[in-house]
């Protein structure tokens, strides 16, 4: 099933990195990824993911790891 | 130029280097000790260590400082400290930063980088630690810039010491430390808006699992390393105690619960007792608190306390739900959460028919081994018996990897938190000697005994150049039997035989080789020789190696096989 995961991260070089190498590891392909540095807050970054899982658990799990990066301020599956 | 000490009033504007600024930074955070190595990259650090007289411990090699700093974090509470060079300094750190995230330790490293102008041109000693580190740390950072570098050095022990604990590497390129700077020694603010410590539970969630815990007929508490983090032992017997519940350990949690405690059940998992691995089989309600239902615990999942509802207590909400599906899902500190528990659970229901029950359990299938005097062989669990006997309650023990870890976990009868370390979800050969040396400069004057085997001693051996260098009055214990006992036992089980690589042709002689390190060695080859020489061990002012020669074919029992479930054990 697609979802749509949305995080909100602190603007540095290695929180995509980060977040690429926990997919790798959930071994999960990306359909589709944009990142883009966020007007309204200086030194904040969005980054929108369409990825496609078996069960909806996976999901869970992942916002849960995604969310445990200190670069991460918020994430949300937001299907 | 060095750096004056800072006053607490005024802000003093010194000049000084990047590494002075570090260094004044690591010291701030109450470092006592650092253990590492030098290297090209690390040579202004090493340089401001030299000018400030920092306690730093040279090991042999750098994956010795990791696990001496897991051994010392692991004794003491506080974060252990690591520096090491820039390339393979920083790699051979890596399996004890792995090892230091699934086992939760809170370890602050500093590796040496190239200078900035050369990053990222294969430079000597180069290697992408950021990259390679990530997925083995909680967090890392890399000092671009020299003023962020007191900031990150106090979001590097936060991060490492709060919440879920774990380590965190720094990454430090020459120029930078060697920079120097006009450097103000005021108070520096963390910023870490994507950072969350949980504070107590929701009163919610405590409700539901009191209200679970007063109507269960059948509960029992999984106690892990969680319990030893938050310091909640004391709350932990209590609410044991107050509520009837009996108690099983996980391999980590061991000396969170007394042994000798009525309540007790012993370890869980793969080789725990019978006792503890029926009442997590047979339990209506499993209460984990600090535990994150690793594999070795639960064995086959879809076997896995199918009559009970689970309640699972954490810090770290990623762990709940991971691996076990949760009904009553706490998030927050042990400690905390036992103390908000304590207060909300009113009575419970009559529990003594399933405590018989679980007596009976444990009465009927206690861990046993074959010891016959008239045997030539010596079984290893009886040497740990009898390492107990002399060694006592009080002293700390360390283990390696493998059949005599698990004999250690069994047959030691933990009394007390905080004596008992061992890597538990890396299983790290090569970790138990040289976390004794962290463990022993914890509490220099405990009785730290490290169990070791024949394979993982010659892992990380080089180390006992720093119990001489230290004097550290370490034991250290070698249950030698000619193999790679884990591997052999499962190659006997599961190969039909076949021990491929499981039994070396040559090993040194540890005796010799201890002697040539400047430690005393004794082999213990006769049944009768083991009384004397422990005794004299224990009692030995400076550190001693004992090789001891041990059955080589012996399995540890009991065992859930790969793929059974808990109830289904051999060896019982």
């Amino acid at each position: 099933m697609k979802r749509t995961i949305i995080a909100i991260v602190s603007s540095n070089p290695s929180v995509l990195g980060r977040i690429a190498t926990l997919m790798s590891r959930w071994n999960l392909d990306i359909d589709c990824l944009t990142m883009q540095k966020l007007g309204t807050k200086e030194g904040t970054s969005d980054i929108s993911m369409l990825i496609n899982v078996e069960e909806a658990h996976q999901t869970e799990q992942l916002v849960k790891q995604i969310d445990k990066l200190v670069d991460v301020i918020s994430v949300a599956d937001m299907t | 130029m060095t750096l004056t000490t800072k006053t607490e009033d005024e802000p003093k504007f010194t000049w000084g280097t990047g590494a002075d600024v570090l260094v004044q930074s690591i010291l701030r955070e109450g470092t006592e000790v650092i253990f590492g190595y030098p290297g090209g990259a690390v040579l202004p650090i090493y340089d401001a260590l030299y000018r400030k007289k920092v306690r730093h411990v040279l090991a042999r090699h750098e994956q010795g400082a990791i696990h001496a700093a897991e051994g010392y974090s692991r004794v003491s509470g506080k974060p252990g400290v690591v520096i090491a060079t820039s390339g393979p300094g920083a790699t051979n750190i890596v399996t004890g930063l792995m090892d230091a995230c699934i086992d939760s330790l809170p370890i602050v490293v500093f590796t040496g980088q190239v200078a900035r102008p050369v990053i990222n041109t294969d430079a000597f000693q180069e290697a992408d630690v950021i990259g390679i580190t990530a997925p083995a740390t909680k967090h890392n950072f890399q000092v671009r810039d020299l003023r962020d570098l007191s900031r990150i050095v106090k979001e590097a022990f936060y991060i490492a010491t709060s919440g879920r604990p774990g380590p965190v590497l720094v990454d430090l390129p020459k120029d930078v430390s060697a920079e120097q700077i006009e450097w103000r020694s005021e108070k520096v603010e963390i910023h870490l808006p994507g950072y969350h410590v949980p504070g107590p539970a929701n009163e919610k969630q405590i409700h539901r699992l009191a209200g679970a815990i007063e109507r269960a007929r059948r509960p029992v508490l999984l106690a892990g390393a969680g319990v030893l983090h938050a310091k909640a032992c004391d709350r932990l017997r209590l609410f044991a105690q107050n509520h009837q519940l009996p108690v099983v350990n996980t391999l980590l949690g061991l000396g969170s619960f007394p042994t000798s405690h009525p309540l007790f059940l012993g370890m869980g998992g793969m080789h725990g007792t019978y006792a503890a691995n029926m009442a997590l089989s047979e339990c209506d309600l499993l209460i984990n608190i600090g535990s994150r239902f690793d594999d070795r615990l639960t064995c086959n999942l879809s076997k896995f306390a199918t009559e009970a509802e689970i309640a699972h207590v954490d810090i770290d909400p990623a762990e709940i739900g991971k691996n076990v599906p949760t009904k009553y899902p706490v998030m927050g500190d042990a400690g905390v959460v036992l103390e908000q528990l304590e207060r909300t659970t009113g009575s419970c229901k009559e529990r003594q028919e399933w405590l018989r029950h679980l007596h009976t359990y444990a009465q009927q299938h206690p861990l046993h081994y074959e010891n016959r005097p008239e045997d030539s062989t010596i079984p290893p669990q009886y040497v740990i018996e009898r390492i107990r006997h002399y060694a006592g309650s009080d002293a700390i023990v360390t283990t390696d990897v493998g059949q005599h870890q698990m004999w250690t976990a069994q047959h030691y009868q933990f009394e007390h938190p905080y004596h008992w370390v061992s890597s538990g979800g890396l299983g790290t050969m090569g970790f138990g000697f040289p976390a004794a040396i962290g463990a022993q400069i914890a509490e220099p004057e405990k009785t730290v005994v490290a169990i070791v085997g024949d394979g993982g001693f010659q892992m990380t051996l080089e180390e006992l150049a720093v119990v001489t260098e230290l004097h550290l009055p370490i034991k250290i214990i070698i249950l030698n039997n000619n193999a790679l006992g884990m591997v052999r036992q499962w190659q006997e089980a599961f190969y039909e035989k076949r021990y491929a690589h499981s039994i070396p042709s040559f090993q040194p002689d540890f005796v010799r080789l201890a002697e040539s390190y400047g430690v005393t060695g004794w082999r213990i080859t006769e049944r009768d020789q083991i009384d004397s020489v422990l005794e004299s061990a224990v009692k030995n002012p400076d550190p001693v190696l004992i090789d001891c020669r041990v059955k080589q074919m012996e399995n540890v029992f009991p065992m859930v096989a790969p793929g059974k479930g808990l109830k289904e054990m051999i060896g019982v």
